[in-house]
């Protein structure tokens, strides 16, 4: 009964999860993310650079001392190309990072960023204000 | 709590959306141009507004002769947002028939917060006119005896044919972009669609709640929602028997008017007709922009499903 139980589970995810695919790159909703910024500060891990979203992860202590592991999206690899001058060579793992960001109200560790910038305080984008 | 796991996975499919973000200002020139290499351009959406004006000034796109005939080219208005070639208006959208009243309920999202039945959420093809309403950007290549039509979105095309033929009047396979050919009329290319796969949008229809306290918040149509997420998602259907009109005219050498009309008596009371105007982008060339399932599928298991929200 268990087995069958957790087969269906499986089954379920392998089915769904495909689906819950979104590639469109405007157009969601915003009601995810708080509307309270905050900020974070780490090591960059991983640097997606593909569609739909580019991604930073990084990996920071929170204010008890615990490491976290962050994921943040931009936008697509293009739109950073044309707004911020991004690349694929702008992060690498191991850059220290400033985040601003709007967490996800679930309280995972996901974010999107509003501007990020290296340790020194130099921006390297800045965002948020009018949607595309 | 098996039970309860089952439940949870299941509940997954109620998808929260992740909001875009985007600049507080226009960044300009200061922006360096990224290109592939030397000898390359860049892609219609892979330059920010400043450029694409520059682009177009250096290559004297108000004053320099054109032939009215030439439709050749990169078109597309935007830069890095998204660019709908014709916007299909949602204030002149014609009346549905019954039938195509319960098409639009079917096409109606789950959630308010993304357009969960939207089919290229699982990277269906965009499809005609669809492609013409959300794009980045399209390029015309004209030969002897066909026009071919670009779209960056999609990284795909459709062929028009000019050798005189006429669209087949009861086509055997239905296309997501359907059977085309095309024309003059005198200045105008004059193109006919019909066809159509009718599992594809006109173009989605998308209304934000109205939140003018929201800095995100846009009046009107689209746009990313706000904090409370959207009044309506859904999309615009229509029927395999739909019939596309085009009318292109090059009003000058960088401005390319296109009227769309969508003929579906069996979804629509009356033609639906927009007329918009491209520019021409003399600095760019059509990249690649796939759906790439397992680049979607990545991103919901990175940030979809742990951002899922039940605040």
């Amino acid at each position: 009964m268990l087995r069958r139980m957790f087969m269906i589970a499986v089954l379920v995810v392998i089915v769904v999860l495909p689906m819950l695919t979104s590639p469109v790159l405007a157009h969601h909703g915003n009601a995810a993310w708080s509307s309270n910024e905050i900020t974070l500060k780490g090591a960059v891990v991983d640097y997606v650079w593909r569609n739909p979203h580019v991604l930073v992860v990084w990996s920071g202590k929170d204010d008890s001392g615990k490491v976290v592991q962050w994921t943040g999206q931009l936008l697509s690899p293009s739109s950073m190309m044309a707004r911020a001058a991004m690349n694929k060579n702008t992060l690498k793992a191991g850059d220290e990072i400033i985040a601003i960001v709007r967490p996800a109200k679930s309280g995972a560790p996901n974010c999107t960023i509003d501007e990020l910038k290296k340790a020194d305080g130099t921006t390297l984008v800045k965002m948020g204000g009018t949607a595309e | 709590m098996r039970k309860s796991a089952i439940v949870s996975v299941v509940l997954l499919a109620a998808l929260v959306a992740f909001g875009p973000v985007a600049l507080a200002q226009e960044p300009g020139l200061k922006v360096p141009l990224e290109t592939p290499g030397p000898g390359w351009r860049t892609c219609p959406h892979c330059e920010n507004n400043a450029h694409v004006a520059d682009d177009r000034k250096k290559a004297n796109v108000d004053t320099r002769t054109f032939n009215p005939h030439d439709i050749s080219g990169v078109w597309g208005n935007g830069g890095p947002q998204f660019d709908a070639l014709v916007p299909l208006d949602f204030n002149t959208v014609p009346p549905l028939t019954p039938y195509g009243q319960k098409l639009l309920d079917a096409n109606k999202s789950d959630s308010p917060q993304w357009n969960s039945k939207d089919p290229w959420n699982i990277c269906d093809p965009l499809g005609w006119p669809r492609d013409f309403t959300f794009s980045y950007g399209m390029e015309f290549i004209q030969l002897p005896d066909r026009v071919l039509q670009f779209f960056e979105r999609g990284h795909t095309w459709r062929t028009i044919w000019t050798d005189g033929r006429k669209l087949p009047p009861d086509p055997p396979i239905q296309r997501f972009y359907g059977y085309a050919v095309g024309r003059w009329e005198g200045d105008t290319f004059v193109v006919e669609s019909n066809g159509f796969d009718d599992r594809t949008w006109v173009t989605r229809y998308e209304l934000a709640n109205p939140d003018p306290q929201d800095p995100l918040h846009k009046p009107g149509t689209g746009g990313a929602g706000n904090r409370f997420g959207f009044k309506y998602l859904g999309g615009f259907p229509h029927s395999d028997e739909m019939r596309v009109e085009e009318r292109y005219k090059r009003l000058n050498y960088g401005l390319l008017q296109a009227t769309l009309t969508v003929i579906d008596p069996k979804v629509y009371t009356a033609p639906w007709t927009t007329t918009a105007t491209q520019a021409l982008r003399p600095n760019a060339e059509i990249g690649e922009d796939f759906c790439v399932s397992s680049d979607s599928i990545d991103f919901t298991n990175r940030i979809t499903i742990p951002t899922l929200s039940t605040k």
